[in-house]
């Protein structure tokens, strides 16, 4: 299986219900080993949105209901770097 | 080597990543990944190998220009198999900004169509045996 038949794909739960669409999968290290590389990568969850559905593409359904789904998590947001910074004080300068 | 345990997410940190080979050299980009399921257990799937090229990248775009791409790509192979080329992930050193790997780019499928184009079309241009390498 690819990685590229996941993303994209529409979630539904077990009644139908739709969760979202399919943006990302979490991996984790903790799989046996592979070559050099250590613990081999293990597909951890999907990561589901609600952006966009197309409700014509390819399904998931999962175990389970919408409901029992836990709360979105918070994007994860990169620190602005000093040289980001615009406005008056970095035009001073 | 790297840390057993860590979490991170396929398509911010892996998909079109740079592949450098161990000399230092562009190998190509992370444009799928294989996942294979347990044989324990085939709910659990793993990550087995890096797909790389226009074979792998059509998987990602679909629809007719994916199709089209895939076929172009299958036609310029040399090997029978229909599949894109594959990087063991045996063979990744370290995921960084970059995926650095342990061995050279002349022992990977992603340099089959340099290779394809260097001794078909490159080869037989005038002047080509005097080119440096």
């Amino acid at each position: 299986m690819r990685l590229s038949e996941l993303l994209g794909c529409v979630v539904v739960d077990e009644r139908g219900r739709l969760v979202g669409r399919v943006h990302d999968v979490r991996l984790v290290q903790d799989g046996p080993p592979i070559g050099q590389f250590g613990a081999s990568l293990r597909l951890l969850g999907l990561l589901v949105g609600r952006h966009a559905v197309d409700p014509e593409h390819r399904r998931i359904q999962i175990a389970g209901s919408v409901d029992d789904l836990g709360p979105p998590e918070p994007i994860p947001r990169q620190p602005a770097s000093p040289g980001a910074v615009s406005g008056p004080a970095a035009r001073r300068r | 080597m790297q840390a057993a345990g860590r979490v991170l997410d396929a398509g911010l940190k892996l998909l079109d990543r740079q592949l450098i080979d161990s000399q230092g050299m562009l190998a190509g980009k992370v444009d799928d990944l294989e996942l294979t399921p347990s044989q324990d257990d085939p709910q659990r799937l793993y990550v087995t190998a890096i797909l790389a090229g226009p074979g792998a990248l059509a998987g990602r775009l679909g629809g007719r220009l994916g199709h089209l791409l895939e076929r172009t790509a299958n036609r310029l192979r040399d090997s029978p198999q229909d599949r894109p080329a594959r990087v063991p992930f045996g063979v990744v050193k370290q995921l960084n900004s970059a995926v650095d790997l342990w061995v050279a780019k002349e022992e990977l499928e992603t340099d089959r169509l340099e290779q394809w184009a260097r001794q078909t079309i490159i080869a037989k241009l005038p002047g080509a045996g005097d080119a440096p390498q």
